[in-house]
């Protein structure tokens, strides 16, 4: 329960009963607003019971389609997460403490994470 | 947007309400520009601006005027574009009188009818008569009113009997409208915005700086305004004065410029288009009245004077053309193209009118289409009533709203005041397809049409508007087969011949095509027109709405154009498409100076090129191609071969931008302060304290609190304001049937200041009741400094925010009391809408009482405040009270 990625499946671990495979996807947030449309789109696609709040978003600066994975510095943890992460995240993350960032750094790159190859996505997975 | 300096944000919360068309503020931000928030709340817009100024709901014309005395008093205005492209330099009648002059109101005011007779506003001419509207004057207030005649101007200017006009460029006469416009605004000072709106003399320094500072030559301002704005006793001068203010800095017409007018739903400018509006035919075309416009000629001369300037001489093009789309061969010249098949307007029939004559027994049926006014409109308990008249109701819609469950579930149910068993009104239910199982274009707030696919089939009954009305009409024109009715010709007439898919529904490029238009006759017969100007008075071309001729041009579907980034040029041309004719800045000759030169390289836009002897640019010219920046065409010409090569508003009667509207505007030829119908304040700047022509329901089902300076204007002593939420969509028909959206903003609250809390020992998520002389609601409290309290002429106002997306029903995920239900129903009298944005209330700890008991609160309130349908329904204010 509460890992982002590992050897069981998070879906599993949350007690759907009828897991889906998750989805996560790219938003600009240069333009947010706060309005929480994407939270929703998360929890919608991935039918997030009623009542949850997501537990991190993985975030990145300035994208670059061919190189998704190695843009993706940081994972803001939700301070108000129904499931906070509990496994360590081999992230580098960013919490809330009070009024204050904790951050923490990476022990693995995203592809490592992921199981990608380094120039993902214009190769697939071996 | 995207290319201004500077963005005011004023009568919207754009961030929330409008994310979409934030990006572009969001990109001007990116470029450095400055965005100030003017607005009675901290929202999520104020959060990512350089300012947010709160201001107190309804004052914003002491705020623009006073930034107006402000520029003209230290000389900061844009000289060379105010006495070139606007009409400061236009000599006034000699018997104008201002409303510094009469306490708050103009020449030709009728106590009696509540009404103004513009006459006196009108353009001097040399023999020292004025310059009348075509077809025997201008029209009197009273009937101008009634057809709500200030909307039907909306791409457009009112018509001139001429453009022979006066002019003094020195702008020294004392009759000129600049002139004019400086005597007016004397008294808007710094210290009566401080006064009259809560803005600290450093806030209104800024705001003035930012504005004077990003305009001129090298740089523009630019303001976008929602119904913040027009939801008032005298919105329409709201945007009045913004224009002035905009015209002043030469802020119209060139990049990064103008007033933008956000519209709340994806197509809600196409339906003032091809209308929805019950005195408009499409392409602002005025629905002719009863005993005014009883030929066609008299209807076209008082559309638009074939000797007035500009693009609205043509106007028998237009409507000829329209009459020749709808009915086809019946549409001869010995008919009059048609023309009395056209209905004809006896009254102001707005949505407002027509449900008090549901309650009056004079209408027996109501369609509802996407639309929920037991929860969306003003005074929601007369909404359900009214409805509760009628024989028969059909609503077409999403989800089963509380607009098609009242008669069952609604709070009049609750109180006692309705039966079940009683009501006669048989109610039908149409599930209606999503906008995703339907194909057809939108129109959004740049005049963009965009189309959209269909992308899955309507699930089981669900239909489209465009099925169910082609259904509808075919089915009504079989009834009326064979009849020998003259009443019935017009329907039986009418063109209904589209060609359908598979599932039998209407093709909806069909209807573009049309609306687009075609040639009838000659060599050209069947291809579509490119351009409005190809539009012919006889009978040889049909279109259904020409604004938007060319929208359909070279027989290919010009709003589905979707080349990336709209493609190369600064104005992404090849996205969509924009009426008219496809410019996307409008008056875009105004970028350029008298001589076509751009203003300044920086924003560079229209210029006129001496090579090739045209206007040349990024954009689509807004002005006659060819015609040089020197030319001074005889006035006497009339029409488009009229205007001068400096006359860049095309599609005013004198080619001028209107400081002073001498037609068009009903309740005054300036804006003007005036409080809203109901306000604890009382009026810094005249002893006349509501604007004096606006729209009143005296009736016991519509009361209003004192005002300030009568007894029992304690009773109600807070200002709320209503607003809407970026998790819900409107009267929430399309977001409180969703889980997802529903669990985001899940009850209704109110906001109020952590002092209003202390003041009225409310606490945070606990419950309020909030009681106007209409309603009292309950919402959970949210303690924020969000809203400021502002000291008015020395007294602390409280503002009050209400969401008003929830209602009182039983199907919906989540529902609530509706904030509407505070609501009275006053109008501007321009274009019939109701002054929602602000109202009088008390507010206290706890929630409200239930069945009859509501009722009773409501009476007690009313009965210790003394308020009678007299209270804030008399038009001349008594000037004794002024002290």
């Amino acid at each position: 329960m509460g890992q982002l990625v590992g050897p069981t499946d998070p879906a599993t671990d949350a007690r759907w009963s009828d897991p889906k495979p998750r989805k996560g996807f790219f938003t600009d947030t240069s333009i947010c607003i706060g309005c929480k449309a994407c939270e929703v789109a998360c929890k919608e696609w991935n039918r997030n019971p009623r009542g949850t709040r997501i537990s991190a978003v993985l975030f990145g600066n300035i994208l670059r389609a061919w190189r998704v994975t190695s843009d993706l510095p940081e994972l803001w943890m939700n301070p108000w997460a129904t499931n906070p992460l509990t496994q360590l995240s081999p992230f580098a993350t960013v919490a809330v403490d009070g009024g204050n960032f904790v951050r923490s750094s990476a022990t693995k790159t995203a592809e490592e994470v992921f199981g990608l190859p380094p120039d993902w996505p214009n190769s697939q997975p071996g | 947007m995207a290319n201004a300096d500077c963005i005011i944000i004023q009568g919207s919360n754009m961030a929330e309400c409008h994310p979409v068309g934030f990006q572009w503020v969001e990109e001007a931000r990116a470029r450095g520009a400055r965005v100030i928030h003017v607005d009675p709340r901290f929202t999520r817009t104020s959060a990512v601006s350089d300012k947010h100024i709160p201001i107190r709901a309804g004052s914003d014309v002491v705020l623009l005027g006073a930034l107006i005395n402000h520029v003209l008093t230290n000389d900061l205005w844009f000289k060379e574009y105010v006495v070139a492209y606007t009409n400061a330099a236009t000599l006034i009648n000699e018997n104008f009188r201002d409303a510094e002059d009469l306490g708050g109101l103009f020449s030709g005011f009728d106590p009696q009818t509540g009404q103004y007779d513009p006459s006196t506003w009108a353009y001097a001419e040399s023999d020292g008569e004025h310059i009348e509207g075509p077809g025997g004057g201008p029209e009197h207030g009273a009937s101008a009113s009634a057809r709500a005649a200030g909307d039907e101007h909306g791409s457009a200017g009112p018509p001139l009997a001429h453009a022979r006009v006066l002019r003094d460029e020195t702008l020294q006469h004392p009759r000129t409208v600049f002139q004019i416009l400086k005597r007016h605004y004397a008294r808007y000072t710094p210290e009566m915005v401080k006064n009259a709106c809560g803005i600290s003399l450093e806030d209104f320094d800024y705001l003035a700086r930012s504005i004077v500072e990003n305009s001129g030559r090298e740089r523009t301002t630019c303001f976008a305004y929602a119904v913040g704005w027009t939801q008032h006793t005298l919105g329409a001068q709201f945007i009045r004065t913004a224009a002035i203010l905009q015209l002043l800095m030469g802020n119209v017409g060139r990049p990064g410029s103008g007033i933008m007018a956000l519209r709340g739903h994806a197509s809600i400018q196409g339906s003032t288009d091809i209308p929805t509006l019950f005195n408009l035919l499409p392409g602002y075309l005025p629905m002719p009245k009863a005993g005014t416009h009883d030929t066609l000629a008299d209807y076209l001369d008082a559309v638009g004077s074939k000797k007035q300037k500009g693009f609205w001489a043509n106007a028998d093009t237009y409507v000829i053309s329209l009459l020749k789309a709808w009915w086809g061969d019946a549409a001869r010249q010995d008919n009059d193209w048609a023309y009395d098949y056209l209905p004809r307007l006896s009254g102001p029939h707005g949505t407002y009118q027509t449900v008090m004559g549901m309650l009056d027994d004079e209408v027996e049926g109501y369609f509802l289409l996407g639309q929920n006014p037991a929860i969306g409109s003003a005074n929601g308990r007369m909404q359900r009533m009214g409805m509760s008249h009628l024989k028969w109701l059909v609503i077409r819609d999403l989800n089963l709203i509380e607009s098609a469950t009242w008669w069952k579930d609604g709070p009049e149910i609750a109180s006692g005041e309705l039966r079940t068993e009683d009501i006669e009104t048989e109610v039908f239910f149409f599930p209606a397809a999503t906008h995703v199982e339907k194909a057809g274009s939108f129109t959004q707030t740049q005049r963009l049409l965009q189309w959209r696919h269909k992308a899955v089939e309507p699930p089981g009954d669900c239909q489209s508007e465009l099925a169910f009305f082609y259904e509808l009409g075919k089915r009504i024109k079989d009834r009326l087969a064979g009849s020998t009715d003259e009443r019935d010709r017009p329907l039986l007439e009418v063109t209904w011949d589209y060609p359908t898919d598979e599932h039998g529904d209407p093709d909806g490029e069909a209807v573009l095509a049309e609306y687009n238009g075609y040639h009838l006759t000659g060599p050209d017969a069947g291809r579509p027109v490119s351009s409005f100007t190809e539009l012919r008075a006889d009978g040889s071309t049909a279109s259904g709405c020409w604004i938007y001729a060319g929208v359909y041009a070279n027989g290919t579907n010009q709003a589905a154009r979707r080349v990336p980034h709209g493609g190369p040029g600064p104005s992404q041309s090849q996205w969509g498409w924009a009426w008219p004719a496809d410019r996307r800045i409008l008056y875009n000759r105004a970028s350029a100076d008298p001589d076509g030169k751009p203003w300044s390289e920086r924003k560079k836009y229209i210029w006129w090129d001496e090579q090739q002897s045209r206007w040349v640019g990024d954009d689509v010219p807004d002005f006659v191609a060819d015609r040089a920046p020197g030319a001074r065409p005889d006035p006497d010409l009339g029409g488009p071969a009229a205007l001068a090569g400096d006359d860049p508003f095309i599609m005013q009667a004198d080619g001028k931008g209107w400081l002073f509207a001498p037609k068009g505007m009903v309740d005054g030829p300036l804006p003007t302060h005036y409080e809203p119908q109901e306000s604890p304040v009382a009026n810094a700047l005249y002893p006349q304290q509501q604007s004096p022509s606006r729209v009143m329901f005296p009736r016991k089902d519509n009361l209003f609190a004192p005002s300030a300076g009568d007894p029992g204007a304690d009773v109600y002593p807070y200002v709320f304001t209503t607003y809407r939420l970026t998790e819900h969509h409107t009267a929430g028909g399309m977001s409180r049937w969703l889980p997802y959206l529903s669990e985001l903003q899940p009850e209704m609250f109110c906001e109020v200041s952590p002092e209003l809390a202390a003041e009225r020992g409310l606490e945070p998520y606990g419950w309020a009741t909030i009681i106007s002389p209409r309603a009292a609601i309950e919402a959970r409290v949210l303690v924020t400094e969000r809203m400021t309290p502002l000291v008015i002429g020395g007294h602390t106002v409280h503002q009050i925010g209400l969401p008003y997306h929830w209602g009182v029903g039983g199907d919906a995920v989540v529902s609530g009391d509706a904030a509407n239900d505070l609501l009275g129903v006053a109008l501007d009298p321009n274009e019939q809408i109701q002054e929602s944005k602000v109202g009088s209330c008390d507010i206290r700890p706890g929630r409200r009482p239930q069945g009859e008991g509501l009722l009773h609160l409501v009476a007690e309130y009313v009965s210790r405040a003394g308020a009678t349908v007299e209270t804030d329904n008399v038009r001349i204010t008594d000037p004794s009270r002024e002290g």
